[in-house]
């Protein structure tokens, strides 16, 4: 199922899990989103450089590029992009979450897991 | 004779005066006796002049010897005249016949009438004086008297009573002694005085300072203060005991440190006369070496200490030393109190004291050295008393059994319980290991699980038949998500990353951040930031931690609506400053029966079916504060609320911790 692109309500979910890509792309679809996902950061970068999303919901840990990278790359392909970061409780993670912060990354931060409700909330605050 | 100095020197004094006024008193009766009795010498004399005068003229006149008698006879009647009489001369006899009563009756009156003037003292009964005077024949009484010119014719006897004069020597004399008694009494208390003040009482003072010192109260002084020569006297005893003081001090102090090298020493040193061999000097290794005690050894000769044996050769060895006038080492045996003998190593010297010749002894024992058989007796004997001792102590020890039972089982509950909380920390931090181990790798799929679960309920809608499995699944999969959560949070990060940082900072971006997890919509929140506050030195990440999870207890309690005032302020606690959060909500308060167990770990209010909390937040919280050196407390009023306070150590200016 291709779902057509527009500007203000595409949203790009990137984890590396792939059941949470499927679940939250299935949330904000039936929410009324453009919702699409990818596993990777690699990926990600490569969705963002060929699409027109204007929100990122993503994970911080991932394997290969990280999210922190990955935020990187984004932001230099698209300066005006949100990024919401999600991640699960981990050791030091409040440290890797500050500095994102300081870099200026992070719009807003949830926890991994998470209700659906509080998704298509955040979505629907920044689209 | 022992008498008190006073009584002495009164006994002197009184002698002399007594003796000087008796002298006095002597020479001033007899001054006045000779003085009256030459007054009436004089006075006789002159009278006699005038009875003879007056004869003469009346003889003159061609008189008779009737009117001698008459004139005679008027002037005894002159008070103070006792006799006059007129004596004839042979001459008179010779020519007018003799006239008894005139005729001489005495050796005074035949002495005038052969023609001497006599004086005679009468101290008979009425005290007088006599004076008798030859009457020579002048040119003109050759017409009567057939005599030769300057022939005695006769002579005049005048006897002056003086007894008038008596009472007033009487009434003088004692006048006399009255003055003098007077005179001895005054002299006598002034010496008292002059003694007891001046010179006894300086003197006892003096006599108790050497009864003092003698005592061994080096420190009396005697301070006479009576400003003559006794006042010299108490200085140079005050100064003689002064030195004296230093010098036994002194003295005591070098006798000390002798005594103590002496006594100190490992090896035994025994002191003996060189010629009698009586020992006069041990020291404490010498009574432990032989078991002998110091009074014993006083009573001994240093020849006792010797095993017959070796008192040849000793004797040989003791001879050489004196002869050489010093001693040399040498071994040999020594036998102590309990016949056991001693190998020894002796080092003599010889010291002379006193005019006497010493020999000093010193033994090394030598029982260790050489392991003799003697020291393996002695092992031996000691190795029985101890047994024997142990013996006696372990059967004491039976009776302190029972007590130390009871003991032990007390110790032993105890230990149990011990046990048991080590066993629960020790579970407790392999839980937080292994669950930080896993969480994250849980976490993904979970997160995975609940939002297709999400979706799928979503999209069949409450009416979809397996809408109703579908919640189970969610509810199972949040309570993992809280259950993995919780965990995490307790297995404490080891390191931390921390910074100075501003607490206000960090409870807005708590606010922000986990603005979704908060669910805080419904409440209203006021912040009082003041301006200027210090800021903290922390782990940002784990502030928020602590801020999330009292914000998230103050949502509960308010169920979703109320007011939640979070206030910072500057606190002043012993001492130090601190930042203070104050987090208040209005919610319905903690009971009181609970509020000593909201920071232990495992500890809920809310239901496991909700399946929101497994009681590890304010655990969590409370370790994280602790870990910032902070401190966490709450006061609570039911129904009306509660208020959180965190206090975290405020840093200064210079970036160190506020102290």
């Amino acid at each position: 199922m291709l779902i057509e692109f527009s500007d203000e309500r595409s949203i790009l979910v990137v984890d590396d899990e792939e059941s949470v890509g499927i679940g939250m792309a299935g949330i904000l679809n039936d929410a009324g989103f453009k919702a699409r996902y990818v596993t990777d950061g690699k990926s990600a970068v490569e969705e963002v450089r060929n699409k027109p999303y204007s929100l990122v919901f993503m994970d911080m840990v991932m394997p290969g590029m990280d999210g922190l990278n990955t935020f990187r790359k984004i932001k230099e392909i698209k300066k005006g992009i949100k990024v919401v970061i999600f991640t699960g409780f981990f050791r030091d993670a409040q440290n890797i979450i500050f500095n994102g912060i300081k870099e200026g990354m992070i719009e807003e931060f949830v926890r991994k897991p998470f209700f659906a409700e509080e998704i298509i909330n955040i979505a629907r605050k920044y689209l | 004779m022992k008498l008190k100095l006073s009584y002495r020197i009164n006994l002197y004094i009184g002698c002399i005066i007594f003796l000087g006024m008796g002298i006095m008193g002597y020479h001033h009766v007899i001054f006045y006796s000779r003085f009256f009795e030459n007054a009436g010498i004089e006075e006789a004399k002159r009278l006699s002049e005038a009875v003879f005068d007056n004869l003469y003229a009346a003889m003159k006149l061609g008189g008779e010897s009737i009117d001698n008698r008459d004139t005679i006879e008027r002037l005894k009647k002159i008070e103070g005249i006792k006799d006059i009489r007129i004596i004839h001369g042979p001459q008179l006899d010779a020519q007018f016949g003799v006239e008894e009563d005139e005729s001489p009756v005495d050796k005074l009156e035949m002495a005038a009438v052969r023609g001497s003037s006599e004086v005679e003292v009468d101290n008979g009964e009425e005290w007088a004086v006599r004076f008798v005077m030859p009457v020579f024949i002048k040119e003109e009484c050759t017409g009567c008297h057939r005599a030769g010119v300057g022939d005695v014719a006769g002579a005049v006897s005048v006897t002056i009573s003086l007894e008038h004069y008596r009472g007033f020597i009487r009434v003088n004399k004692k006048l006399f002694f009255f003055l003098a008694g007077g005179m001895f009494l005054f002299t006598t208390a002034a010496i008292i005085f002059t003694v007891r003040g001046r010179l006894l009482s300086p003197l006892e003072k003096l006599r108790k300072g050497a009864e003092a010192i003698e005592r061994g109260d080096l420190g009396y002084r005697v301070e006479i203060l009576s400003g003559d020569e006794m006042e010299e006297v108490g200085k140079a005893f005050d100064s003689m005991a002064g030195r004296l003081n230093e010098t036994i001090i002194e003295f005591k102090n070098l006798n000390e440190k002798h005594s103590k090298l002496l006594s100190m020493a490992v090896d035994a040193i025994i002191v003996h006369d060189a010629q009698t061999g009586e020992i006069t000097d041990v020291n404490l290794a010498a009574e432990f070496l032989t078991g002998y005690t110091r009074p014993e050894f006083m009573a001994m000769k240093i020849d006792d200490m010797y095993p017959p044996e070796e008192l040849k050769e000793y004797y040989i060895l003791r001879k050489k030393w004196v002869q050489d006038g010093r001693g040399y080492f040498h071994e040999t045996c020594i036998k102590r109190k309990d016949s056991v003998l001693v190998p020894v190593e002796t080092a003599a010297s010889v010291v002379e004291f006193g005019g006497r010749i010493y020999l000093q002894e010193i033994w090394r024992d030598l029982t260790e050295r050489k392991g003799f058989a003697q020291a393996l007796k002695k092992y031996t004997q000691e190795l029985e008393g101890k047994v024997e001792e142990r013996t006696a102590a372990l059967e004491r020890s039976f009776s302190d059994m029972e007590r130390y039972k009871n003991e032990l089982e007390d110790a032993y509950g105890k230990l149990k319980e011990s046990q048991k909380t080590l066993v629960e920390t020790a579970k407790m931090a392999s839980l937080g290991e292994l669950g930080a181990g896993i969480a994250h790798e849980l976490n993904s799929p979970l997160a995975g699980i609940l939002a297709i679960t999400e979706l799928l309920m979503r999209r069949g809608g409450k009416a979809s038949e397996n809408y109703q499995l579908l919640e189970k699944i969610k509810d199972a999969g949040l309570r993992s998500k809280n259950i993995i959560s919780d965990l995490l949070l307790y297995a404490m990060p080891s390191r931390l990353e921390i910074s100075p940082l501003c607490v206000d900072d960090t409870i807005k971006s708590t606010l922000s951040l986990f603005i979704s997890e908060l669910k805080i919509k419904s409440m209203e929140i006021k912040e009082e930031f003041p301006q200027g506050l210090p800021r903290v030195y922390g782990n940002k990440g784990q502030l928020m931690e602590v801020f999330l999870n009292i914000i998230k207890n103050a949502r509960d309690a308010m169920k979703g609506s109320g007011t939640l005032t979070i206030r910072t302020s500057l606190a002043k606690e012993i001492g130090k400053d601190y930042v203070l959060v104050e987090i208040e909500d209005t919610g319905e308060g903690i009971p009181d029966e609970i509020k000593d167990k909201i920071f232990d770990p495992f500890f809920t209010t809310k239901e496991k079916g909700g399946g929101l909390n497994i009681g590890l937040g304010l655990s969590i919280t409370k370790s994280i504060v602790k870990a910032h050196k902070g401190k966490i407390d709450f006061t609570s009023t039911s129904g009306k609320g509660t208020v959180f306070r965190v206090f975290l150590p405020a840093l200064k200016e210079d970036g160190t911790e506020g102290r």
